[in-house]
């Protein structure tokens, strides 16, 4: 399910030519603030008084596109492949020189605990009573049943329709 | 100097038993490095996949319940576990019977490497 | 839903000398915890009783893990799908 005003419309806008079931029908006022790919906040421009009702019109559908779930954008969102391969370089360049410039060395260093200070007394003491080995194995078999008895309550519809007569 | 990252990363990856890659990449899902196994599928290492992410996490902050911090996928032979660490994205790639918990402790042991490539993406 | 869950671990945690109970499923996310048990070892936890499960006899009981420090033990076991730790201070 599509939605009229995807908010990554903005960068399409000129194509009025050929509209399509995604082209909005309304268009923000030239000069106004952009607002692209519907990742940066509120506007906080300026605006005249005579265009206060328009630009007001504009700023709440603009929101509403932000705020609105659309999952058919993912298509729209890919950049060219040679672009792609663009960027991955350069990344990969820079990575080369954030490393240099930092000077550390990474040698992987497994996360071990620091232990304990004195072993022999640990080593020495006296083994797991049978009651630790019967209070465990009581216990995790009676959250293991407690575990079985989970089961997904169905409270409402995972999809709401709305708008829809 | 990137060649010892990999090598870290590799050795991380083997700590996670079933783990088959590990891609670190910009929120469009341009690859800033990445460490594979023999085993990793490779779809889910190529573009299409790899940008998807940072666009549905984008969708799913949207659902009133704050931002969106990860995702995790169970496939029928493998899982997916993403990871949205602005402004990057972390992708772990893994077998279907690997431990889900131990790759998401993996972020944390990354923290120190992650804060260095911040600042790759911060240049751009 | 879980509230059976809830409540044995709450009573779990009221065995003397216990001071953190958590349950982790077979993909090593945590279903439940109690007292002052550490979150991001839940991984671990399950990573650890699915290796000692393969060293003990597949036919028989799974066998028990204790980790002993200084300051408390860990006891870790795991049913077929879900893995309980509990920490006792000593």
């Amino acid at each position: 399910m599509g939605c009229c005003f995807s908010s990554d419309e903005d960068k399409v806008e000129t194509n009025i030519q050929n509209p399509n079931e995604r082209t909005p029908l309304l268009y923000p006022q030239p000069g106004e603030q952009q607002n692209q790919g519907g990742r940066s906040g509120p506007i906080y421009s300026q605006q005249n008084q005579t265009g206060d009702e328009q630009s007001e019109f504009t700023r709440i559908l603009r929101q509403t596109a932000i705020n609105v779930i659309d999952v058919t954008s993912t298509e729209s969102h890919n950049i060219e492949q040679g672009d792609m391969q663009d960027r991955a370089t350069q990344y990969s360049n820079r990575l080369n020189m954030v490393l240099q410039g930092s000077g550390k060395s990474r040698v992987y260093r497994p996360n071990l605990p620091t232990g304990i200070t004195s072993p022999q007394m640990t080593l020495a003491a006296a083994p797991i009573s049978i009651s630790d080995v019967q209070l465990i194995t009581s216990v995790s078999e009676k959250l293991a049943n407690a575990a079985r008895e989970i089961k997904i309550q169905h409270k409402e519809s995972l999809v709401v329709t709305f708008g829809v007569p | 100097m990137t060649e010892e990252l990999k090598t870290y990363l590799l050795k991380l990856m083997g700590t996670v038993e079933g783990l088959h890659a590990i891609a670190i990449t910009d929120r469009d899902g341009v690859v800033i490095v990445k460490v594979t196994g023999q085993m990793a599928p490779d779809p889910a290492l190529r573009p299409p996949f790899l940008s998807v992410f940072g666009v549905m996490a984008e969708q799913a902050s949207k659902m009133g319940i704050g931002s969106n911090k990860r995702i995790i996928n169970y496939y029928s032979t493998y899982q997916t576990v993403q990871v949205n660490h602005h402004p990057l994205l972390l992708h772990f790639i893994a077998d279907k019977n690997a431990n889900t918990g131990l790759i998401l402790e993996l972020e944390n042991e990354l923290a120190d490497v992650l804060k260095e490539i911040n600042k790759v993406v911060g240049m751009m | 839903m879980e509230r059976t869950l809830e409540m044995q671990l709450e009573e779990s945690i009221h065995n003397p000398g216990i001071t953190g109970v958590l349950c982790v499923d077979n993909n090593g996310l945590c279903l439940g915890a109690k007292g002052s048990a550490p979150l991001k070892a839940c991984g671990s936890i399950s990573a650890l009783a699915g290796q000692a499960a393969k060293l003990a006899n597949p036919n028989g009981p799974t066998p028990v893990i204790c980790l002993e420090s200084e300051h408390g033990i860990v006891l870790i076991k795991k049913t077929d799908k879900l893995t309980t730790a509990l920490f006792k201070s000593s």
